[in-house]
């Protein structure tokens, strides 16, 4: 192999390694913007599936700069459903159709995901981010206190927000999760629950997907 | 399989054969669930918030690490979920000033979708007493 071929070659593995790099972190860290011109076809079916008269309509609320995408229906006191992991607004639907008549139903999703912003900092989902972004849109809609509804993430954030809002709340409900500060408190203290959730070690691991 | 195709076959597939959702509703939550992007930034939920267990701090707590719930709440668990027990439960009920604790059985990790008609009485149960009481 005569040296200029040799160049040409190292120069070529040197450019795909760059270009993998760069892609692989584009993948992680750019930032997905939420389509807000776009009707979320989960809205469309749930009023498809609506016998009550009783209309779905979406919106967003900006929220630290972010696009906060949430769903409403009904008329009275609110109640705010809160998604869990991995699901999004529509998994609440069940529910809401249950209160809808009687309650404002309003479900959110949360920060990188569904219809919401996603951006690529980790530590912009941090609890309290996300509980901020609830706080925003209860504030947004002129909601004063509200019920509170949460399953799995959702319950967290749920008990964050009543944890830091006892006047702002009326109600909290929690399905199928703790609060974050008991489940970190037992992680803290009690060996025995490392192993239940060993899981989340691996989210700190690169994911194949 | 894909991160998509696993959740529709381990979570909402389910859900369908048994009649707890429609067909429709199904193939809506099979599109828009699992997207891998999307997923890898939901799990930063986990990455920001739970460090290494062998380094958790006070920092790492919000509001803080004795925080309690002061209004009328109700904690809502399957008896089949891998990630809620009793020992927890209690700790959830002893962190509240007022706290009804509904476990069902044979259930798993979505109440709402396995029970719905058990958890909408428990929830429109705490929220008419809470009016009656206001």
């Amino acid at each position: 192999m005569t040296f200029g071929r040799l160049k040409r070659w190292i120069f070529g593995i040197v450019a795909a390694l760059v270009l993998l790099l760069s892609g692989l972190y584009a993948w992680s860290y750019w930032p997905i913007a939420a389509d807000t011109n776009a009707i979320d076809p989960a809205v469309t079916l749930a009023n498809e599936l609506d016998e009550k008269g009783i209309k779905y309509r979406e919106g967003y609320v900006q929220s630290q700069g972010r696009q906060i995408h949430y769903v409403s229906a009904g008329q009275g006191e609110a109640i705010i459903f809160l998604h869990g992991f991995p699901s999004y607004w529509f998994t609440m639907f069940g529910l809401m159709e249950e209160f809808k008549s009687d309650y404002q139903v309003i479900a959110i999703d949360g920060l990188g995901v569904g219809k919401s912003d996603a951006p690529g900092d980790v530590d912009d989902y941090r609890i309290d981010k996300l509980v901020n972004h609830l706080e925003d849109v209860i504030d947004e809609l002129d909601l004063k206190k509200v019920h509170v509804v949460g399953h799995d993430w959702g319950a967290a954030i749920a008990t964050a927000y009543a944890q830091a809002n006892p006047s702002k709340t009326n109600t909290l409900t929690a399905i199928g999760a703790l609060p974050h500060n008991i489940l970190l408190h037992r992680l803290d203290t009690d060996p025995k629950y490392r192993e239940t959730f060993s899981y989340m070690s691996l989210f700190n691991q690169p994911i194949r997907f | 399989m894909g991160v998509k195709e696993q959740i529709w076959e381990d979570t909402y597939s389910p859900f369908v054969e048994k009649g707890l959702i429609t067909k429709q509703q199904g193939e809506r939550l099979h599109e828009d669930i699992g997207q891998p992007r999307r997923t890898d930034r939901f799990i930063n939920w986990y990455r920001a918030n739970f460090p290494e267990f062998d380094e958790i701090t006070d920092s790492d707590f919000w509001p803080s690490r004795s925080a309690r719930v002061t209004v009328p709440a109700l904690f809502i668990y399957g008896e089949d979920d891998q990630v809620v027990t009793e020992e927890l439960a209690i700790d959830f009920k002893n962190s509240a000033d007022s706290m009804v604790i509904l476990p069902l059985e044979n259930t798993a990790h979505r109440p709402h979708f396995e029970r719905k008609e058990e958890v909408t009485a428990a929830i429109r149960e705490l929220i008419e007493e809470h009016q009656k009481s206001n």
